[in-house]
């Protein structure tokens, strides 16, 4: 009686499974790549970066990437992450998906609605067009994904991304690849623009900022670094618990 | 009236009360109501993106004053429509539709037209424009898929027992009007735009 009854039940899941098609990875933390993109160096230096700002009291940033959209429009998709995850404080709103998918070639920067004012639509599409695009076209994901985070932050958080630091951002991983094309990371960015736009949104951000009494919250710690999905019951402690609300604001592009 | 009894009579009597329906009922309606704002919130935001980007295709586009007056003027039709959720009826609902649904088409021929001019599609400032205008479509989206799911809720609580019956004695709520596709957009899906040469 059980048996044939937990075979239908699995029968009807399953088929609610592949039904369903796209499926909204677990939050493990704030770099979740399901589509094996980025290097574990990458990786590592994002994860670290990201979990110590949201903790320091900035926004919550996470970098998604799935293998496929399975039918559904970047759009669609960025936003099932975006209702299921709840980025950012419930009062705040300020939560931001990086999302890529890897084999339809789409991108899409997900904006929460207490960020939109400070990282427009316009903005959104201008760090897809001149840092991610020319990047992913050159399949250096790991170099797209670190300079968009960090261009994303200069509007978002512009005295924390001060402090993030381009320097920073462009971590050995990065470097390496690079010169194992045989150019250095400097002359590309300069060939490319990349530098002087990260330059000019940095300094945009410190003259437009007035933002300095962010770090106010008293956003309280993580409770230890594996605590990123913990769901724990103080809002601002816990990744998952945030409650942060999407409205659909950001850009979208093709690489 | 034994004290014993007095807890577990209030406990009983919460728990019907949380399930009837007293509360569900006004609280979705409430969010109705809330994603109604929402939805009429989007579409202000793309009416008053509009003055700009004509502004902008005037300066390279001048020979496409029929298509940019199109575009004004169902601007000005349509923001004279919003969602009154106070008062939802079917006819106004298609009204407002029809309304947006004309700007809609009025754009998506302005961005076909746009096309043909190369200088245009590289300026910055229209570039930025037509972002923001993308950005504002997929909000539109949201909100409406969101008002949709509210007004879906709150006809399952009017219609389906046992909250019905609570709103069949004491709110006495009709069933509001669904969001539907208006036919142009219908057409719109289904045709794809001409692009003559």
């Amino acid at each position: 009686m059980t048996r044939p009854l937990g075979l239908g039940l699995g029968f009807v899941l399953g088929l609610a499974l592949f039904l369903v098609g796209f499926t909204v990875p677990p939050a493990t933390g704030p770099v979740v790549d399901s589509a094996r993109m980025l290097d574990a160096d990458t990786r590592q230096f994002l994860d670290g970066k990201l979990r110590e700002h949201w903790k320091n009291g900035g926004s919550q940033v996470a970098v998604v990437t799935v293998p496929s959209l399975q039918g559904l429009s970047v759009e669609q998709a960025a936003m099932k992450v975006a209702e299921s995850w709840k980025l950012g404080t419930k009062d705040k709103d300020n939560g931001l998906i990086l999302f890529i998918a890897s084999k339809e070639r789409e991108v899409r920067i997900e904006v929460g609605q207490g960020l939109e004012g400070f990282l427009t639509d316009a903005h959104a599409k201008r760090i897809i067009d001149k840092i991610i695009v020319p990047a992913f076209k050159e399949q250096n994901y790991a170099r797209g994904v670190l300079y968009a985070v960090n261009a994303i932050l200069a509007y978002t958080d512009p005295d924390a991304a001060a402090s993030f630091g381009l320097e920073e951002a462009a971590p050995p991983a990065t470097v390496k690849r690079t010169a194992s094309v045989g150019r250095s990371t400097f002359s590309t960015l300069f060939e490319n623009g990349i530098f002087f736009f990260i330059v000019f949104a940095i300094v945009l951000g410190r003259v437009f900022g007035g933002r300095g009494s962010y770090r106010r919250g008293g956003y309280s710690s993580w409770g230890g670094s594996s605590s990123w999905g913990g769901g724990s019951s103080s809002s601002r402690s816990s990744w998952s618990g945030g409650g942060g609300g999407f409205s659909g604001g950001g850009a979208s592009g093709k690489w | 009236m034994p004290r014993s009894l007095l807890l577990p009579l209030l406990l009983v009597l919460g728990s019907l009360l949380t399930g009837c329906g007293c509360q569900s009922i006004p609280q979705q309606k409430n969010a109705v109501d809330a994603a109604a704002a929402e939805v009429n919130n989007q579409y202000k935001r793309r009416a008053d993106l509009i003055p700009n980007l004509v502004e902008v295709v005037k300066g390279y586009a001048a020979h496409e004053q029929d298509t940019l007056t199109q575009v004004t003027e169902a601007r000005a039709k349509a923001t004279d429509t919003t969602i009154d959720p106070s008062k939802l009826d079917p006819a106004q609902m298609e009204k407002f539709q029809a309304a947006q649904g004309s700007l809609t088409q009025a754009l998506s021929r302005l961005m076909v037209v746009v096309e043909k001019y190369p200088d245009l599609k590289a300026d910055q400032n229209f570039r930025d424009l037509q972002a923001q205008l993308e950005g504002t479509e997929n909000r539109i989206t949201v909100a409406r898929q969101r008002y949709i799911e509210a007004v879906k809720g709150f006809n399952d609580l009017v219609t389906v027992p046992p909250t019905s019956w609570t709103n069949s004695l004491v709110y006495k709520h009709e069933k509001m009007p669904q969001w539907q596709v208006s036919p142009e957009e219908q057409k719109a899906i289904e045709t794809a735009p001409k692009v003559t040469f």
